[in-house]
């Protein structure tokens, strides 16, 4: 079946998303044959739910277009109808695999429009399950990716170190993924007894694991660098053109990080280094996860010596009523800036909340550098970017 | 690039080391690990506790408690008190997000360690703690007071 009615160049994305020339071969006004092929959306290697139309020219992606909205869920128009604290739950349902940044960014929007001041025992809390919950994405990922290039044990290993931070959480905020535990003025309730001991046996044994059971089982591996070396190449400039942020950006040698650079809550009390790394590919992107693992766990380490005292949730009375205004927070969450913007028009639901996902920036790489790249290195690229589907599609 | 065929070596040396390890893996259904004190469940009610006042229904972000309310002599003391005749919670809407609990007054809803629910029909979730059934498919009242038409809009940062 071959159309010649257009080369497939002239197509816009909507023609080529309505599927009617998927699985066609089109040839373009070379007489050269290429193939229109369907990723997904159902797709087992996939990071969610995500399609992507390619154009193949044999083996070759000549181009990429993903079609995202699969998973939409039409958060920013369920937080208008609800009350200010009833906001966070749904935050806990953007990014997964990563939920406590997402309330901590939620938070921090309306305590901004509240000017409300956090006490500091509660800040140290909030850092300290950001930071684990780093963990518990960044050593998934790892996973996730080994996994798409055809090594099955790293994703036992991470998903065995997930479920001990899990069980942590569960302990601390009553659920093993949907915590709802960083509310507006502070946190739900204070650590459980013991627990700043057990985190700090389990980061000391995790620092102690992640050589032999990541780095020895991985970066010595030499599929592994022959499948990521060199895959998925970002310059600076078109990263920063881009507006990637995270592990993406950093991979690529731009120092930035909003931890530091617009520092919240507890970190500006800690000393912790921003990792990047020059190369811009996917074994870069994979050595910054390792080395902002190492980093949390260092922060880990400082906020648990510093722990301060006191009250865990400042008062903001029983019901929360922000005045005209808007608030605006961003936190650094394990894929990059995420930031929320929420106006208020005085009464008890915001007017508008919009949240600033770093997925649905980051796949923009998709588009731009998956062409030129062989059809297996998609999922590889895929592991770069790291995204979640809840959080491009919110 | 390293050798070929050392990191494979290394590889299954490591798995090779985990192979003698203590198994990490538990095997559900056979065994249940024991839940944390915190550890939020299905929400069951005490009806003998509860004052029917309302305010978990309200703070509901899913509507999926529905009350039904009715004004009882209850302690024979002559006073009609409020009485919640019907109490219905719907566990597929819950969240288990737990503001109900926290809103309590008289701490008589509260989570169980039960989390495995399933049923074949969907009306099946809607548990009945009440005398009387509610109909949970229809929504509670809106609590949320409509807002007034801003008369002016408000003011967005537009350098954010």
């Amino acid at each position: 079946m071959i159309r010649e009615e257009r080369g497939a160049g002239e197509q816009t994305v909507e023609e080529r998303a309505s599927g009617r020339l998927a699985g066609t071969a089109i040839r373009d006004e070379f007489g050269l044959e290429t193939l229109d092929m369907n990723m997904g959306p159902q797709h087992p290697a996939m990071h969610g739910l995500l399609r992507l139309i390619l154009q193949l020219d044999g083996e070759t992606v000549v181009r990429c277009d993903p079609v995202m909205g699969y998973l939409h869920r039409s958060k920013e128009k369920i937080s208008e109808n609800r009350m200010y604290p009833a906001v966070v739950p749904i935050t806990d349902r953007i990014d997964y695999m990563n939920n406590i940044a997402m309330e901590y960014g939620y938070c921090m929007a309306v305590e901004d429009l509240l000017e409300a001041e956090i006490p500091p025992r509660a800040d140290a809390i909030r850092a300290l399950l950001n930071e684990l919950g780093r963990i518990m994405s960044h050593i998934p990922s790892i996973g996730f990716l080994l996994l798409e290039l055809g090594a099955f044990t790293p994703i036992l290993y991470a998903f065995r170190e997930r479920e001990r931070i899990q069980d942590m959480f569960e302990a601390i905020t009553g659920a093993r993924m949907m915590f709802h535990y960083i509310r507006i003025g502070g946190v739900k309730s204070d650590l459980p007894e013991g627990m700043p001991e057990r985190m700090w046996e389990y980061v000391e044994s995790l620092e102690e694991r992640l050589n032999p059971d990541f780095i020895d089982l991985i970066e010595g591996n030499e599929i592994f660098v022959a499948r990521t070396r060199n895959v998925g190449k970002i310059t600076q400039e078109k990263a920063v053109e881009m507006g990637l942020t995270g592990p993406p950006l950093r991979c690529t040698g731009v120092s930035y990080d909003v931890r530091r650079d617009y520092t919240y809550g507890w970190y500006k009390n800690l000393d912790f280094n921003v990792i990047t790394d020059e190369a811009g590919d996917v074994e870069a992107s994979y050595r910054v996860r390792i080395g902002e693992v190492r980093e949390s766990i260092r922060m880990i380490k400082q906020i648990l010596e510093a722990l301060p005292e006191g009250e865990v949730m400042a008062d903001l009375g029983r019901r929360i009523r922000p005045p005209e205004g808007d608030g605006f927070g961003r936190a650094e969450s394990a894929r990059g800036e995420y930031a929320v913007h929420v106006v208020s028009d005085g009464s008890d639901t915001p007017y508008r909340v919009h949240y600033r996902t770093p997925c649905t920036v980051n796949m923009q790489l998709l588009q731009e550098i998956v062409p030129g790249h062989y059809l297996p290195d998609i999922m590889p690229i895929m592991g770069l970017i790291d995204p979640v589907s809840g959080a491009w599609d919110k | 690039m390293p050798k070929l065929g050392q990191g494979i070596l290394k590889g299954m040396g490591i798995t090779l080391k985990h192979l003698f390890d203590k198994k990490v893996t538990r095997q559900y259904p056979d065994y249940k690990r024991p839940l944390p004190e915190r550890s939020r469940g299905m929400l069951t009610v005490d009806m003998d506790r509860c004052i029917a006042c309302l305010q978990c229904q309200r703070i509901c972000p899913d509507h999926c408690i529905s009350i039904e309310q009715e004004k009882r002599d209850i302690d024979g003391s002559g006073k009609p008190k409020p009485y919640a005749v019907g109490f219905v919670i719907d566990d597929s809407r819950c969240l288990y997000c737990g503001l109900c609990v926290e809103v309590c007054p008289v701490n008589c809803i509260y989570h169980t360690e039960e989390f495995e629910i399933q049923a074949y029909n969907r009306l099946e979730l809607a548990r009945q703690f009440g005398e009387r059934p509610v109909d949970p498919t229809i929504d509670p009242k809106p609590t949320v007071k409509k807002k007034k038409p801003a008369k002016t809009a408000p003011k967005k940062d537009t350098t954010a």
